[in-house]
Formats: structure tokens, sequence, C-alpha cells
């Protein structure tokens, strides 16, 4: 199921004339506008650009945390936005994992239970067989020893590591990360970067980075840019 | 790994402000289960001293008259006794007062009582007192001499004209020697008929000393009884019925002089009304003739000549001479007054034209002859308008049949005093006709129509008689062939006249019938048949459950649970308000949790339930430890029951008593509220997106300009709201303490609300801070329901703590102004024993035996006597609830003072005391007027309500609520019209209470005089100033009690102020390292913070100030008090020290140095 949104040549994620604004007393904010894009599944891409080009509410929007203002977004066959918000909820559980800058890893939860938190989003608990697969994805990412640690006894670079297992959790077709190495030095930084990519690679989802980092984003064969509201391909 | 596991984990993670939730919870639930405990222990502790005070005692008897003692054994060898009674015990239980034996101090108000058996027993010459009297008396030990007052039993109600009323009439002494004190909470100590938490003074005697002091051997007024718990009183009245005899009744039959009748007395003199019909019945039954007699004394019968115009040979019309006897004219002509014949040398009348006798009993002229109104003489009656004489009387009168005789006599006027009139004054017009004249003998010569009276029937001639206080007998009238009858016919009526006549001419409340008779041969069937138709009750033979009665009455007046709720409430409200916000803070530091588990999945309502879940365990665990804390609590709020606000409840009894389903009810009522604080703690969770959750924040949220006009119609709604609910108290639909509580309530959350609405921030640009205020002024917005809530708790404890100082009253009203609560009068006087005179007249000075009648400072007084029948305290000071009221009578003349303030009558009239004289339109009973407040908080009745009391007849009476009295100092009594108090309470003469109207100069000397002269009466002087302070007392006790709390719910709101400061330093940390980097010093960052918070102090207290001076306005008026100025100013300057005090604290606590450690999650 996980990964799977249909046929391997029709594109899993469609964006057509994605926008977003604010109101302000002035004019709309303009943050998004005219936004499109079309992938399919094991296809990667880098966007990059400057602060408060959009990014970020790119990322937000695709991974239905945010609503568009005009446009549609298609993850497979589905528009998440027409979903009701239950609904909405797992369909994120299961066809979106997200990789943010600040880790947000849960404090009060080991390493391992860090990585769970998706299929218990999912699935109510964690079984048997979530508990092996959330193993087997700390062991991918070089954590196996550490599953019973707490975020605040790892490192920068390991709790990074934690966030993209949970985003793996449960393989879903589509891969956020926002600012993945952003706070991360230059060796953790390419780990990382390398880990997103055989990740997505592993479970053949679409992965999709936003960063600021250009050895980051040059490891990626497709590239846009963001400028004033619209993407651009590098 | 599950969510369960999850909420504990944050739970366990997040303790410390977890732990800061529970504290509120704690608090919360300390309070409110509290509030309920006291309920429970102060009904625990009246229970308790119940218990105590009764001893063994379960049902009483307490006749208000004297019977043989003997009874107490009749009824406990009667059949069915012992089934369910253990013991009974005759006693004597009398109010007087005790001294110092030579007399330098003394207390009234003493409950002198003597039990025949094992309970207290006292040796002969003894007395145990118990600590209350030894408190009032400073000194007394065991040994020392005690000299006791007590009412003397007059055998004839005082009311009579007859009746023997002076002062070694009425009152007796028994000294005795102080065997102990008996300072214990025990039967002894506290033993007393009616319900009070208030220790009694008690002194016990020796019976017989007791009984022989007053003239009653082998008599009691009273009846003990010790039941077993299946016990019902209904069937101790029944074995009382079965064993009654006329004698227990004070009823005795005595052969009258022929033989051939039986003449039934009774020991009273007047028979009550009931009584007679009894007697009619059983007449009846047996099927035999009764005639009803009632005897009087006349001073003089006159014959008048010439069909009436004219008057009686030897009575000239003149203007009449002070002192004399007036008569008040002829009915239908003009109204000249008889001059009676003055005494003169030679037995001549200087002034008259008379033929007089040496004795001066002129032609148609006797004097100080019984006259008897029958019901039937020799099977006939006699009609209304004539007059039988006997022989002597015709004699003596030269009357013959068809000469028409008029009488003058006495009649005992409402105030005690005598006067004498004609029976031809106008309103009564009777003159009668001389119908028969009976041979001397028979009914012509019959001493036994003649009850005993005191002093005169027991005089050895005419001469000797010592009449009552108030009747002149004058030697000069008095004659040979007075004597001569006298020592021949002693009291046989001279004058025969119809029942209906007599009762024209001397009837009065208390009864008219004197003696009854029968045919001798029926006697014993009569006095069967009559003693089982004398229902036992209207003689006050009538047994009470008293154990049952005082325990139901525990439960109070007032709910002392809903009291300290009431009182508690805003500490409440600002307990959970903490709680609600403290919870909320810790939602609001999770922004990024929650927004990561929402982008991982978690659907929204889900997070709810998980943030719900930790605070619902949070409330279950703060609730539990809460309900442990309360009785702690409880502990400490019974504890200043019996200390500082002792002056509330009046005794040192209150104890702890913890009812375990009461902490049941404390627990869920608790989880509940808290359940209602998290839910809104939690709801904004799934409100805000899973992106700016993530972000750190819940987001600015702007709400559009018809939303916020929306948020401000229902303000202002809510404002109309609360205004009106505080008008329905002026229209008596709520009470005005519900009026302040709702009303006030609902005005400070409007005012919240509509601070809420005006303080939304706004999209559209405000004009540009650029000052340090300006920025902190505009961060107020940023959270505002934290913002809002933290001026909740200030403006809830400004509410409670303005309230109680602006209200708290000094007792000092103008007690020389008419309308004030005292009515003018300066003095409250009460006497355990009636006094029989008016201090205001000579004559009942007289009879009171003052030394010194003609001192200048009676004159200076004033004086309003009032009846009084003795039942509970009905004021603020009696806890208990009171099911048999103290009732006083309000004379008809007390009406021309216009004195009082009326709160609300039941209908418009210029003067409401007219209320209580006549039939008030439209109630269906008696009318009554009481305190405003005892009406509300202690009776709880409304105008136009009925009360129903029970008579001194055994009738059940209904009393209706006609007006009510501002502050007064009858908060502990009823009002009734003298005639209604008359009508109910026949026996009760003489006056209990006397209100004194003196100028301040004269008071003291005043006071001073009355202690001195009728300290012989057991009187208690009260300066009425003094008596309205002790009810203030009670009033400002419960507003200290508000006080206390209030104070804790400021404690609260500074907390609040203190943590929403420390919190918002924290969270903005980063801000204020930019703020650092860029270039404000540290006291500027400070300023910042300080107007922030200062602000919402200041908005706090404005907004609890201005809603409890309007919610306190209805009571203003209504009350006719006023602000207490200053007192308002403290108390709102000691909030804003409080609450600054808080803020330094926070400030300083927060106040260190911005490091770059700061700036890197900027």
């Amino acid at each position: 199921m996980s990964g799977d949104l249909g046929a391997t040549s029709t594109p899993r994620l469609v964006v057509s004339g994605l926008a977003k604004e604010y109101p302000t007393p002035a004019e709309p904010l303009i943050v998004l506008q005219d936004v499109s894009l079309e992938m399919s599944a094991g296809d990667s891409l880098a966007v990059v650009g400057p602060s408060g080009s959009g990014k970020s509410t790119l990322l937000n929007i695709l991974g239905t945390l945010d609503r568009p203002t005009r446009g549609t977004v298609r993850i497979g066959d589905v528009d998440p936005f027409a979903l009701p918000e239950k609904k909405l909820a797992e369909f994120r559980s299961r066809h979106v994992g997200f990789i943010f800058q600040e880790h947000h890893l849960l404090p009060q939860c080991t390493a391992l239970e860090n990585v769970l938190l998706p299929a218990i989003a999912a699935e109510k608990k964690a079984d048997a067989a979530a508990v092996q697969r959330a193993l087997d994805l700390l062991q991918r990412v070089g954590l196996e020893n550490r599953q019973s640690h707490f975020p605040s006894e790892l490192s920068g670079g390991e709790r990074q590591r934690v966030a993209v297992a949970r985003a793996m959790m449960n393989q879903p077709p589509l891969l956020l990360a926002d600012e993945p190495t952003g706070n991360l030095d230059a060796a953790n930084s390419v780990a990382i970067g390398k880990l997103l990519a055989e990740a997505a690679s592993q479970i053949n989802a679409i992965l999709i980075v936003v960063t600021h980092n250009a050895d980051l984003a040059d490891t990626f064969a497709k590239r846009f840019a963001m400028s004033e509201g619209r993407l651009n391909p590098i | 790994m599950t969510r369960r596991r999850l909420i504990f984990r944050t739970l366990s993670h997040f303790r410390w402000s977890d732990a800061a939730v529970c504290a509120g919870i704690i608090v919360a639930t300390a309070v409110l289960t509290g509030a309920l405990m006291v309920g429970d222990s102060v009904r625990g502790s009246l229970r308790d001293l119940t218990l105590q005070r009764l001893g063994p005692v379960d049902d009483v008897l307490s006749a208000g008259r004297f019977f043989p003692q003997s009874l107490a054994d009749r009824i406990a060898a009667a059949d069915g006794f012992h089934a369910d009674f253990e013991q009974i015990h005759p006693a004597v239980i009398l109010h007087g007062s005790a001294g110092a034996s030579d007399q330098s101090v003394r207390t009234a108000d003493v409950q002198i009582g003597a039990i025949d058996g094992p309970w207290i027993p006292v040796p002969s010459g003894n007395c145990i007192a118990n600590g209350q009297i030894a408190q009032s008396l400073p000194g007394l030990h065991s040994g020392d001499s005690l000299l006791l007052s007590l009412p003397m039993p007059t055998g004839s109600p005082l009311d009579a004209a007859l009746s023997r009323r002076s002062r070694e009439d009425v009152t007796a002494n028994l000294r005795a020697t102080c065997q102990a004190i008996d300072s214990a909470h025990g039967f002894a100590s506290m033993f007393s008929l009616f319900a009070s938490q208030r220790p009694p003074r008690n002194c016990w005697v020796n019976l017989a000393d007791l009984q022989s002091a007053i003239g009653q051997e082998d008599r009691a007024n009273t009846l003990l009884v010790r039941a077993k718990p299946t016990a019902k009183s209904d069937e101790l009245q029944g074995i009382l019925r079965q064993v009654m005899t006329l004698g227990d009744y004070g009823i005795n039959v005595a052969k009258s002089p022929d033989a051939n009748q039986r003449v039934i007395n009774f020991n009273d003199t007047y028979f009550l009304p009931p009584v007679v019909q009894a007697a009619e019945a059983a007449a009846k039954q047996v099927d035999c003739p009764l005639i009803e007699a009632s005897s009087y004394l006349v001073n003089t019968a006159a014959v008048l000549r010439d069909g009436g115009s004219a008057i009686a040979s030897g009575l000239t019309p003149s203007p009449g001479t002070p002192g004399e006897g007036r008569g008040g004219g002829f009915a239908g002509l003009p109204a000249p007054t008889l001059t009676l014949p003055r005494s003169t040398e030679g037995g001549k009348n200087a002034g008259s034209h008379a033929t007089t006798d040496r004795a001066g009993n002129s032609d148609g002229m006797i004097h100080y002859a019984m006259i008897a109104g029958l019901s039937s003489l020799d099977g006939q009656a006699i009609g209304d308008d004539q007059i039988v004489l006997n022989q002597w009387a015709a004699d003596h009168l030269h009357a013959k049949i068809g000469d028409r005789i008029v009488l003058q006599y006495y009649l005992r006027q409402p105030n005690g005093d005598t006067k004498e009139v004609s029976s031809a004054r106008q309103g009564v017009g009777i003159t009668l006709e001389v119908s028969q004249i009976l041979p001397m003998s028979g009914f012509g010569t019959d001493n036994s129509l003649t009850p005993a009276y005191k002093g005169l029937t027991d005089s050895d001639s005419v001469s000797d008689w010592h009449a009552p206080a108030g009747i002149t007998i004058r030697k000069d009238w008095i004659g040979e062939d007075d004597e001569a009858y006298w020592k021949r016919y002693r009291a046989a009526p001279k004058l025969l006249v119809s029942l209906h006549t007599a009762k024209r001419l001397w009837d009065g409340p208390f009864g008219l019938i004197t003696s009854l008779r029968i045919p001798a041969a029926k006697s014993d069937a009569f006095a069967a048949a009559f003693v089982k138709e004398i229902d036992p009750a209207t003689m006050g033979f009538v047994f009470r459950p008293i154990r049952q009665q005082q325990l139901d009455a525990t439960s109070g007046s007032s709910d002392f649970a809903g009291l300290f709720i009431g009182f508690s409430f805003f500490l409440i409200v600002a307990a959970v308000m903490l709680t609600a916000m403290l919870m909320r803070l810790n939602v609001e530091q999770r922004a990024r949790q929650f927004g990561l588990l929402a982008a991982i999945g978690f659907p929204a309502k889900s997070l709810r339930r998980m943030a719900l879940a930790e605070g619902m365990l949070l409330a279950i665990v703060g609730a539990a430890i809460g309900v442990g804390v309360a009785v702690g609590y409880t502990a400490l709020m019974m504890l200043g029951l019996r200390t500082w606000w002792i002056g509330a409840v009046g005794t040192t009894a209150m104890r702890l008593h913890v009812v375990p389903i009461t902490l049941l009810y404390g627990f869920v009522g608790s989880v509940l509220v808290a359940y209602l604080a998290i839910l809104w703690s939690v709801w904004r969770i799934g409100k805000t997106s899973a992106a700016t959750l993530l972000a750190g924040g819940w987001g600015q949220r702007f709400i559009s300009h018809r939303r916020r006009k929306w948020v401000a119609r229902i303000g202002w709604l809510a404002v109309l709201l609360g205004i009106g609910l505080l008008l329905c108290s002026f229209g008596k639909a709520i009470g005005p303490a519900e009026a302040f509580l709702s009303g006030g309530t609902v005005l400070l959350f409007a005012s919240l609300m509509l601070i809420f609405s005006v303080m939304q921030p706004r999209r559209e640009a405000a004009r540009p801070q650029h000052t340090i205020p300006g920025i902190g002024f505009r961060n107020i917005s940023r959270h505002l329901a934290r913002s809002v809530v933290t001026m909740g708790l200030i403006a809830l404890a400004s509410f409670a703590l303005v309230t109680v100082a602006a209200m708290r009253g000094s007792g000092g009203q103008n007690v020389a102004d008419p309308n004030s609560g005292a009515g003018g009068f300066r003095l409250m006087l009460q006497a355990d024993i009636s006094l029989t005179g008016d201090l205001s007249t000579a004559q009942g000075r007289d009879a009171l035996a003052i030394a010194d009648t003609q001192d200048p400072l009676w004159s200076k007084g004033h004086f309003v006597s009032m009846r009084r029948w003795r039942g509970e305290d009905i004021s603020c000071l009696n806890l208990m609830k009171p099911t048999n009221p103290t009732i006083l009578s309000v004379p008809s003349a007390f009406a021309d003072r216009h004195a009082f303030t009326f709160v609300q009558t039941i209908k418009s009239v210029v003067n409401p005391w007219t209320l209580l004289q006549g039939d008030v339109a439209g109630i269906d009973g008696i009318p009554a007027i009481a305190d405003d407040e005892t009406a509300q908080y202690i009776l709880h009745l409304g105008l136009g309500q009925s009360l129903t009391i029970t008579d001194q007849t055994g009738v059940s009476r209904k009393l209706v609520l006609v007006a009510t009295l501002a502050t007064s100092i009858f908060q502990g009594e009823l009002l009734m019209g003298e005639t209604d108090f008359q009508k109910l309470f026949p026996a009760q003469g003489g006056a209990s209470v006397v209100l004194v109207d003196i100028n301040a100069a004269d008071a003291p000397a005043m006071s001073r005089l009355l202690a001195g002269e009728l300290s012989d009466f057991s009187v208690t002087l009260d300066q009425t100033a003094d008596v309205l302070a002790a009810y203030q007392n009670v009033q400002n006790t419960y507003l200290a009690t508000f006080q206390v709390l209030g104070t804790l719910g400021l404690l609260l709101g500074a907390i609040g102020l203190a943590v929403v400061l420390l919190r918002s330093v924290v969270e903005r940390r980063a801000e204020l390292a930019m703020l650092a980097a860029i270039g404000f010093r540290r006291i500027d960052r400070l300023r910042m913070l300080l107007i922030e918070n200062g602000v919402l102090l200041l908005l706090g207290l404005g907004v609890g100030t201005v809603c409890a001076v309007i919610a306190m306005l209805p009571t203003l008026i209504q009350t006719a008090r006023h602000i207490h100025i200053w007192e308002l100013l403290a108390a709102l300057g000691f909030i804003l020290l409080a609450g600054m005090a808080a803020l330094l604290v926070a400030v300083w606590c927060s106040n260190r140095s911005i490091t770059p450690a700061d700036l890197r999650s900027e």
C-alpha cells in the first residue's frame, strides 16, 4: 500500500496553479503564485531560493499542513484538501513523511518511540510488526544502539537521523524535507543528504528537499528555484 | 508504545508545569469541598450540642402552669409506659435572675430549675451554677451564696382586674449556696427547652426548696421523659389523657352551700374558653344542666331615678373631680357625670344633696358589692338588660322591680393600669332594670359563686381587704351593714346579671367564667365526662418530642454549606481560572509538539483528546489530593469559627465533622469543574494549522470587525442581564444576596468580555507605537486570553475585597432618630418576670413598688411596654432553625410614633404599624411584622407568606407577614398587634420588654434607676445601640470571613499575575535578547514588562471595583446603608500593593542578563 499511488508511469504528485496569499490591510501578500509541478514515484527534487521566497510554504502545502488559496494538489488520485479533517490527518500519516530543520523529536520519548509515532497516528498503537520496522529503520540510519536514548542524549546529527527514520516509518509515497541540514555541520549535512536519497530510493518515494545548502542541492538531478513565489526549473 | 503511554510520558516530562496545574485544582477542590464540609461540620456540631444539651431527655411537657407532681408517677404507672419509655421526672423550670447575696452584681435571663430524681440531684440549700453564670458574676466560687429571683405564680391571669400584681405578689427569692460551677458541655450546664447554640445561664436548685419559695409545694410545671429508641410521642400523649384528672388541670369540685349542687372552680380563677366548651359538651353528654357563672366586684351600684333622665338622689351632675370615679354618661343622653359622695363628718356628703347613712351609702347606692353573671337562674335566663338583686341590695338601694341600676367598677387597661368605669359609658351604655329581688337564701346568699380572691375573700372584714395594686378600697365607703353582710354571707354576690351582660361589662382575653355548677347527683358522671372532653393541649399539657424537634432544627435556618460556597465563590472561580490559565500555558508551550503530531497524522480531535486526557489525569490526582487538603482547610475554618469568627456563631463548640459522601460530592464536583477549565484550555488545539504550530506559535488570530462587534454585543447584553438581575431584588423576585452574587458575577464576566472585544488585535494598521509604554500596551493583545484571565483573577479578588470593605457596618446608627433601627429608643429593658405596671404612669410605678415614683427622671422618659411570648430567638445570633419564634405585642398607640423604617409592606399605607390593627384586607391569618433580614434569611418568608405557630390554648394559628423593618432591634422576634397577642396568649400579662425613649444625657441615670428599682424582676438593660451592634457584629463576622477568602483569592490573582509575567519573559527571551542587542537598556525592558502587566492589574482592579459597587447598590438602597469610602480606598490600595509586589518579585526573578544563546533561537 505504502508508496503505491497507481501505475509507475502515472504522475504521483500533480500540482496545478498553486497559489498562497495572506490578506493584509494593504494588498494581499502573495507567497506562492501559479506553482505547477508533476512528479512520479522515485523522483527527487531540490528547491532552492532566498529566505521568504515561499519554499517552506510550498512544502507545507504539499504536505497538507497548510491549505492553498488557489490551485490543486493531487497525491496519487487523491485531492487531499477535499478530504474531511479526520481523513486528511489519516491520509497524511500514510502518504507524507516530514523531516524538519528543527527535527521536532518529542523530548519525552526515546528514539524508538519517536520513530513509532507515525504508526501510532495511523493505527492508534504500534504493534510488534511496527516495532520491528522501527528497529530496522533505526538500524538503517545507524542508530540501532541508541533506540532507548532520549533526544537530549543524542547529538544534532543523530536527532536528525531519528527524524529521517520517523519520516519513513509508514513508507509514505511522498517525503518532504525542509532544510534538513540547516542545523548541522558539513559532515552531518552530507550524511543526512545521502540518507535522504537512499531512504527515498528504497521506498520509491517522491523526495522534495528545500535547502540553502548548495552542495546538497547539487546532489539532485532536478533543481528548482523559488523566486517571488514562482517555481522555476534551474 | 501506545497513545496512553505517550500521555503518561508527556505528563512525566512536563511534571513541573503539570504540578502547577495540579496545584490549582487542589486549591479549587479544597475550597469547594471545604465549603460543603463546613456545612456538615456546623450541622454536626449543632447536633452534638443538642445531644449534650438534652442529655437523657427525649420528650418534655412544659405546661406553662403548675400541676401535682404526682402526675409523673401516675404516668409511669400507666399501662404501656414502660414498653416505650424509661423514666419520667417532674421538674420546675423558671426564668429569673441570679446575683451575689449582697446584690452587688446580678445577671438576668437565668434558667432556674429543679428536677426530681437522679439526673441533677441538689441538696437542700444548695445550687449548681453553670459556667455562663460564673462568667456573668465575676468572682463566683463554690461556697458562695447566691440570691435567685423567681416569678411567683399568681393563681389568676395578670390582666384580670382582681389579680394580684404587686412586686411581692409576682416575685419570690431563694437563697442557695453555690455547691459547684459546672462548665462542662453537658446536660446540667447546657439544658434548655429552646434550641440555640448559645449556652444558657443555668442554675439548678433543690426541688423542694424551689417549690417552697414559690408556694407550689409538691407541684411541678414540667415533665421530662427519657424514651426508648422506638417510642413515639403520640403514645405518651395518649397515656397522659388516660391518667389526667381534673385536679391535674387545677379544676376543683366542691359542694355548694345547700349541697344540692357541685361548684367547679379553677385554680387560675378564669376558665379558658375551650375548657368551658368541654364542660358544656360533658354536660350534654351526661344530660345535666350546667350553670356558668362569672364573678366580679363593683365599686358602686346606684339607682337611676326618673327613668334615667335624672340623676339618682344624692348625686349631682358636675364636671366631676379628678381622682373621683367618673362615669361616662348615659347612652344617647347628654353626658352628665356622676359625682360620688365624698366622705364627710357626720355622714353628710359635701357638695351633694343626698341623705346618707353613717357609711356614706346614699339612698340608691351601695359600694363594694360582688356581682355574678349567670347563664341561668332557677332554670331561666336573666334578661340582658335586667339585674336581679338580693333583698339586702334592694333594701340598701331602695330599689324596687323596674328601677334602673348603673354600675361603677374597675377595668384593667392594656397598659396594666386600672380605670374606674361606668356601665353606662359610651360604647357600652348599659343600665339594668331590676327584674327580680331574691330572698336572702339560695342564690341570694351563695358565697360559692365568688372564687377565691387573695386579699379579699380571705379577709375577716371588708375593712381588712388588701386589694390588688390599682384597686382603691375607700374605707369611708364601708359601713356597718357592709361588715355585717360580710360576716354572715362573705362574698356572696348581691347582684346578678346575665352572662351576656357580664361579658359586655368585664370580659377579658383570659376568659369570663369563674365557676361552673352542676347538680350533685350528676357530679361523678359529669366529672368523668368533663376530664375526657378537655383537650390537654388547650391547657398546655402536650408532650413534645424535644430531642427530635431540636435535632431537626440543627439543619439551621441558613444553609452553612451554601453560605460558605457563597463566601468562597470568588476564590473557587479564581482557582479554576488559574488552573485553566496554567493548563493553557502548558498547551501553548507545546505548540511545536502539537504541530509535529499533527504533521505526522494525528487528527486534531485526537490531539485534543490526548491533551484532555492529560488534563483529566491531573484533575483526578489534584481533586483526590484536594479532598484531603479540604479536611485540613475545613478544620481551619472550624477553628476560625471557634475563635476569630466566634461573633457569628456564639459558641466554641464548632468542630470538624467529616461526612464521606460530601467528600465524594466535592471530588466529583471539582473534577467536573476542572474538566471544563481544561476543555477551554485545549480547545484551541486543532484550530491552528500544523504549519503555524511547527513554527512555534499559535498564530495571531485576527477576528473580523463583524465578529468583534458580535462579541461586544453579547458583552453588552450580559451587562443588561447583570443589571436586570440586580433590579430583580427590588421586585423581590430574588433576594439581595442572590442578586448581588448572580448580578455581580454576570457584570464581571460581561466587563471582561467587553475588554476582550476592545483589545482584540486588529488586522488594520493601528497607530504605530513609538514609545516603550506603547509597545508594552500593544503586547497585551498578543496573548489576549491569557491577559483577560489574569485581569479576571484580579477583578474577582477586587470584587470580593471591595464589597467587604464597603459593606462593613460600624453599627453606628443614630438611635435617637425615630427612623433608625432603634426607632428613637435609647434603652431596651427585658424582664424575665413580667412588669405588672406601666412605668409611664404613677399607678404603674406604684404597682411595681418603685421607691420614688416622683423622681423627675421618670417624666423625662417615654416608655413603651410590650408583652412577650417566650420562644426561640429568630435573629442571626441563633444558628438553629426556629419553629417557635419569640413574639412581642405592639400596643396600638405605638403607631402614633411613626417610628422605624419599613423595607416593604403588604399594601401601601401611610403608617405601616396600622397593618397590625384590625383586619388587613386579603390576608387569611394574623398580621405580623418582622425585621427584613430575619424574614429573608432566618424565616425565609416573603410578604403575604405565613408561618404556623401553636398558641397558648393549643390552637394552630397562621401568622402572615405584612411588613418588614430595616435593620432593627427586633431581629430576634416577631411583632404582633396587642389585641391579637392577648387573644393568642391570654395568660401573658404584664410587660416583658420596655423600650425607653430618653435623651442621651439622661440615659445613664435612667439606666441606673431602672436597674436598681426593677432588679427583682430579673431585668436586663441594654442600650439599643449595643443591640444593633451585636447583630451587626454577626454580619461583620461573616464579612470578615468573606474578606479572608477574598484575600486568598487575591493571593491566587497575584500568583497568576506573576506566573503570566514569568512565562512571558521565558517565551520572549529571544525577543528580549533582540531588544537588548539593538540597544534597549535593562530598565527599558523591565519598564515594558511592568507596563504590560501593570495595565492588567489596574484594569482588573477597576473592573472588580466598578462591578462590586454596582452590585452592592440594590442592597445599599434597600437597607438604607452607605458605602464606607475610606475602607473602600484602603482595600483598593491593598490590592494594588499586593499586585505590584507580585509583579516586582516576578520581574526581579526574570531579571538576568541576556546571553548570545538567547539570540540563537531568534
